[in-house]
């Protein structure tokens, strides 16, 4: 009876397994095939030739291209905003709070990882329109507001992982430099965080993938279906999340709705770069850690 | 933290019997959550000498060599009473009462773990490590100061054409002597030694054994060990961690 329960709950995890994968497989060719056959130079320049677009010289209209550059600048931003607030408040639940403050904090941050990005959209468009009127004319929904948004969304990532991450070191390897003579800030920078570096990189990459697939929040603070190249924080943009709910919200034509699919397939191929990106830099920290 | 003791009773031990002792401690004893590890324990060890502790395990042998490193102060919990003195070149130390950082303490008295710790580095940045630590910076005299220490670890010769090469890839008893260099690289004056060849082979063990008597000419070393005829090998002095206190051994 044992050995057939044991059988059967390998056979269970595995069937599970296998069964996400297909899902994933299915969801990601299907979005493939369907936006490689959309995919074409002029969906994402339009009319206007590639060099000049990408050099900035003639505004693109009728492509994606500002809808890539929109996005890319969204998710950077947000990560530039989350990345060092959260490591800062990972390392002070890990390494300085109390055992009470460490739970109650802990508890409050899973907290708001569950948080609907819809609240968090609508707060901040209660402050945008706050600060609309604090700054008449100047200030209304844009590039930045988005970005602080999304970057407090993904912040709880960021701050559990590098959390966890540090907290699951060997206490051998937390010993080794208090041992030598290391002070408290000391073992904390020059051992625990580079030995946590693939933790926290995790942390920041799923905050990526969030910040970059995430709609609710650009919706109410600052995207709009047609804006060009911002050319500053404080204008409106295009991001490609928001240009898939658009078009197959409002699609006329069969074409019309390949070209969201195009996006789709776009924005992976924009979210694999960037985690890419990440990977990389978290091999060349690590080279840099043992070798320098 | 609880204290008992005086400092008067240090200033006199100044002056009278306590001139050549390198470590002095008066009635120490160490408790963690309301339970006691080890009490009363009273002990003199003279300069360049290797003082063996053995017992059973889990009597806290491991405690009592961080106690002499305030290392267990990192552990959260536990506490310490009675008198630790140490003397440095500058005179004797009461380390749980004088204002001494435990950074500067830990740099004075080095520490060699059971499990050889080493940092994921190079061999070469493992062993700066600790002159990192302190604020040293100049490149040339570094790579010096490396070679030294890993040459009083016997340890130089087997890795002189690897230096920048991941120290984990060593072998364990070369990770251990690392770990040896690394803690020589402060020239501490007391060196504790927790089970250092009780994770090598005998090889190894005979190794660390042969530098353990070099390493007397340097520092004070007080060890644990769990081999009765290791310690009669190599220890002048041997204490036993039994009935919560240590007594000295025949």
């Amino acid at each position: 009876m044992i050995r057939f329960a044991e059988r059967f709950v390998v056979f269970f995890s595995l069937a599970c397994t296998a069964l996400l994968f297909f899902c994933i497989a299915v969801v990601t060719v299907y979005v493939l095939w369907r936006g490689l056959d959309a995919f074409s130079i002029s969906l994402i320049f339009g009319g206007v030739d590639p060099l000049d677009a990408l050099l900035g010289r003639r505004p693109v209209f009728d492509g994606l291209f500002p809808a890539i550059v929109g996005t890319l600048l969204l998710v950077v931003s947000a990560i530039v905003v989350a990345a060092p607030v959260g490591i800062a408040t990972g390392i002070y639940l890990a390494d300085y709070a109390s055992p009470r403050w460490r739970v109650t904090l802990s508890a409050l941050f899973d907290v708001l990882a569950g948080l609907p990005s819809i609240v968090i959209g609508l707060a901040g468009f209660t402050i945008t329109i706050y600060l609309h009127r604090l700054f008449p004319g100047r200030i209304g929904p844009c590039l930045l507001i988005s970005a602080l948004s999304l970057g407090f969304l993904v912040l709880p990532y960021v701050i559990r992982s590098t959390q966890l991450a540090l907290e699951s070191l060997p206490a051998t390897l937390r010993l080794t430099a208090p041992a030598l003579g290391a002070r408290h800030w000391q073992n904390i920078y020059r051992v625990l965080l580079p030995a946590s570096t693939s933790g926290i990189l995790g942390g920041i990459i799923l905050a990526i993938g969030r910040a970059a697939e995430d709609t609710a929040v650009i919706l109410l603070t600052g995207v709009v279906a047609s804006a060009g190249l911002p050319r500053s924080l404080l204008e409106q943009y295009e991001a490609l999340p928001f240009f898939i709910y658009y078009i197959s919200s409002q699609y006329t034509t069969t074409q019309e709705l390949e070209m969201g699919f195009a996006a789709a397939f776009l924005l992976l191929v924009l979210c694999g770069s960037l985690f890419l990106l990440a990977y990389g830099l978290e091999r060349l920290l690590a080279r840099r850690f043992v070798f320098r | 933290m609880v204290w008992n003791g005086c400092w008067r009773v240090a200033l006199c031990f100044d002056n009278d019997m306590a001139s050549a002792s390198k470590i002095i401690t008066r009635s120490l004893a160490f408790s963690y959550d309301k339970k006691t590890l080890f009490e009363s324990i009273d002990l003199e060890l003279p300069e360049h000498c290797i003082a063996a502790v053995t017992g059973p395990s889990g009597a806290g042998k491991s405690t009592f060599l961080t106690v002499f490193n305030r290392l267990w102060q990192e552990f959260g919990g536990g506490n310490v009473s009675g008198t630790v003195l140490l003397r440095f070149a500058d005179g004797l130390v009461d380390i749980y009462r004088e204002h001494l950082p435990a950074s500067e303490l830990r740099r004075r008295v080095g520490m060699v773990f059971q499990k050889p710790n080493p940092l994921p580095m190079s061999i070469h940045k493992n062993v700066a490590f600790p002159l990192r630590l302190a604020g040293h910076r100049k490149r040339g005299e570094m790579d010096h100061l490396v070679e030294k220490a890993l040459r009083k670890a016997h340890l130089f010769e087997e890795v002189k054409d690897r230096l920048r090469a991941d120290a984990r890839a060593l072998s364990g008893g070369q990770q251990q002597r690392l770990c040896i260099a690394r803690a020589l690289m402060l020239e501490p004056e007391i060196l504790l030694l927790d089970e250092p060849t009780s994770s090598l082979d005998a090889r190894s063990c005979g190794k660390i054994e042969e530098l353990l008597d070099d390493l007397k000419q340097s520092c004070t070393v007080l060890m644990v060990s769990h081999y009765q005829d290791q310690v009669r090998r190599v220890a002048d002095l041997v204490f036993e961690m039994t009935d919560q206190t240590l007594i000295r051994s025949a």
